[in-house]
């Protein structure tokens, strides 16, 4: 799961959670990829994404607490080249390979398997 | 597979960032050993439809292709999590390929393209009529004979909104 995955994924499906988002994620195996780097693509991913989702989630790996992201995403850092280099990097070429996403609300856990998240709820969750 | 060889045209033309979904965890498990087999990365979830995307993918998506369960089959066959699930639709073939449908539209971004697969039995004027009301253009793309089964590609495009004609 990329960072970048990670994004996009909530526990609001949860029958009673309205909190569910950002998950927190907690990883016991952590691998990095070679993706190749294209600026422009970086560029229109940024339209897309919650950028203070992904400045919070590099944060709960290893891989990436110490990497230095904006706090805000200005005209002046998207045409950065090493900037985007980064925001590539912690994007697309780190995977959590185990591990488990947490609901900040309720604690349930959504386990990681081989880069895999499973979503799928109980039948009492629904 | 296919979700593969999709990305690998894909990525061929433009980078893109390819996400996949799948009920069953050994197929989401083949599916990643293939695309890494041949040196393809490919994002996997395993869920239902896309339970688990929130709002971050509203109105993001580009591009959304669902080959679903489209075999007309009892009712109770529907919604487990083996391998029947690869195939059993239900009434019509449609009970899975329903509940994502109202969700077409929130999904796609202006200009996105939903492609579907359906056989004749899915009743696919009504699922034009379905999308149609959402601001979707239908396009059968191909249609072609496999045995049994007469199976179209779909295609949906959301259409840009019009600008009404003001009473003067």
């Amino acid at each position: 799961m990329k960072i970048l995955t990670h994004n996009m994924l909530t526990s609001n499906i949860i029958k009673s959670v309205k909190d569910g988002y950002p998950l927190k994620i907690a990883a016991t195996e952590v691998q990095e990829v070679d993706v190749d780097f294209n600026p422009e693509f970086i560029q229109r991913l940024l339209a897309k994404l919650n950028w203070s989702v992904i400045c919070e989630a590099i944060t709960q790996l290893d891989a990436t607490k110490d990497i230095e992201l904006p706090e805000n995403l200005t005209d002046e850092v998207k045409e950065d080249e090493d900037m985007l280099r980064k925001i590539h990097h912690v994007l697309l070429e780190v995977e959590v390979i185990e591990g488990k996403l947490i609901c900040p609300e309720t604690g349930r856990e959504f386990p990681i398997n081989k880069g895999i998240p499973n979503m799928l709820l109980n039948d009492e969750e629904v | 597979m296919q979700v593969y060889f999709s990305a690998k045209v894909l990525d061929a033309h433009s980078p893109a960032f390819i996400m996949c979904t799948d009920i069953n965890k050994h197929a989401a498990n083949v599916a990643q050993r293939v695309s890494q087999t041949n040196g393809q990365s490919l994002e996997i979830v395993v869920t239902d439809l896309v339970m688990g995307f929130g709002d971050q993918i509203s109105n993001k998506v580009d591009l959304l292709i669902f080959n679903p369960p489209y075999v007309v089959t009892p009712s109770n066959e529907v919604g487990t999590k083996d391998l029947s699930a690869a195939w059993a639709g239900g009434v019509d073939g449609r009970e899975v390929t329903n509940r994502l449908l109202p969700k077409i539209s929130d999904i796609l971004a202006e200009g996105g393209l939903f492609y579907l697969v359906a056989i004749k039995e899915n009743k696919i004027e009504d699922i034009k009529q379905i999308l149609n009301k959402q601001g979707l253009t239908m396009t059968v793309v191909l249609t072609r004979r496999s045995g049994p089964e007469l199976l179209s590609t779909l295609r949906f495009e959301k259409i840009e909104s019009r600008v009404a004609d003001l009473p003067v």
